[in-house]
């Protein structure tokens, strides 16, 4: 993922910070409890995709 | 009813000799009208294959561009074309964008937002993630109109299969139109709304060059031409056929309008 992407990217249902994990890849909302994936340097900001905490 | 979300967006290899060798004349010419500075962050919603990011990419010359689809596929296709670390593709929806508040210069969309389930709410996101000041903006086919290449598939159809009508896209996306763009975008509270309609030309070595597109599947043309049987799809063939203007080297010359439509985030 490019580097100045991780700064800017919000989450799509609160519009809060996301935290950036490694292994595997992902954005995480910690106030929705959400975990979206990144799948080959693409992260996966759809709702519905995400994974429950 | 058929609904936009049973349309087929997937194949970026099929979408290309469809619509996107078009959607690229489109682009630039819509680029050039909004005449945004260079340096500028942008946003492309709904990229598709890419066709409008790669055009901000060069005529643009933007700080950077977060180019989103909800779909994957595209947005794989999209980031194999645009090779350029001033870009970035994210899966994400237009009604629920991942961009914070006023932090896009040029917030744009290029034929999309008919396939969005809910365009007022997609209009409110790109409202949200833009500065006050700098610009939304968007285009459209005039599938009512002269949006051709398809106006001839849909007439043709429904000529033989009252069915054909429910997936005609002119009446399914009201929103095609300038005077409902332009509303759209000043119940999203933009201001200084104007639409323009930008004109490009279809031309087809032969029919084949016409024809073979809308056997790849992809958007609601094509998706019904493929859904039919062999027998009804070869009738539909030969009543465009008879109905496209063919020039004596059997090539065939049609326009291609498009609706942009722009506006101001308060």
């Amino acid at each position: 993922m490019e580097p100045w992407l991780l700064e800017i990217l919000v989450c799509p249902r609160c519009k809060g910070d996301l935290v950036h994990e490694s292994e595997p890849e992902a954005l995480v909302c910690e106030s929705c409890r959400l975990r979206y994936e990144v799948r080959d340097g693409v992260p996966i900001l759809l709702i519905d995709e995400a994974k429950p905490l | 009813m058929p609904s936009a979300a049973a349309d087929v967006w997937a194949s970026g290899d099929a979408y290309e000799p469809y619509i996107g060798r078009w959607s690229r004349l489109v682009a630039r010419e819509f680029l050039a009208w909004l005449g945004a500075p260079p340096g500028a962050r942008w946003l492309d919603v709904g990229c598709g294959t890419g066709a409008l990011t790669e055009a901000i990419m060069g005529a643009g010359s933007p700080a950077r561009v977060q180019a989103v689809d909800p779909s994957l596929e595209y947005v794989r296709f999209a980031r194999r074309r645009v090779r350029d670390g001033r870009a970035a593709f994210i899966v994400a929806d237009a009604q629920a964008l991942p961009q914070p508040p006023r932090s896009i210069d040029v917030a744009v969309s290029g034929l999309a937002l008919n396939f969005v389930a809910r365009p007022h709410l997609a209009l409110a996101e790109l409202a949200r993630v833009a500065r006050p000041g700098g610009i939304v903006a968007a285009y459209v086919w005039d599938y009512a109109g002269r949006m051709e290449l398809i106006r001839y598939f849909w007439d043709a159809a429904a000529s033989l299969d009252p069915r054909a009508a429910e997936l005609d896209e002119a009446p399914r996306f009201p929103i095609c139109h300038p005077d409902a763009l332009a509303a759209l975008f000043r119940d999203a509270r933009l201001r200084d709304v104007e639409t323009l309609p930008i004109d490009v030309p279809t031309r087809f070595r032969d029919f084949d060059d016409y024809w073979r597109p809308f056997l790849g599947g992809q958007g609601p043309a094509p998706g019904y031409a493929v859904s039919l049987s062999d027998e009804c799809r070869t009738a539909l063939r030969e009543r465009i056929r008879a109905a496209l203007p063919v020039a004596a080297d059997g090539s065939i010359h049609l326009v291609a309008r498009a609706w942009a439509v722009r506006g101001t985030p308060a």
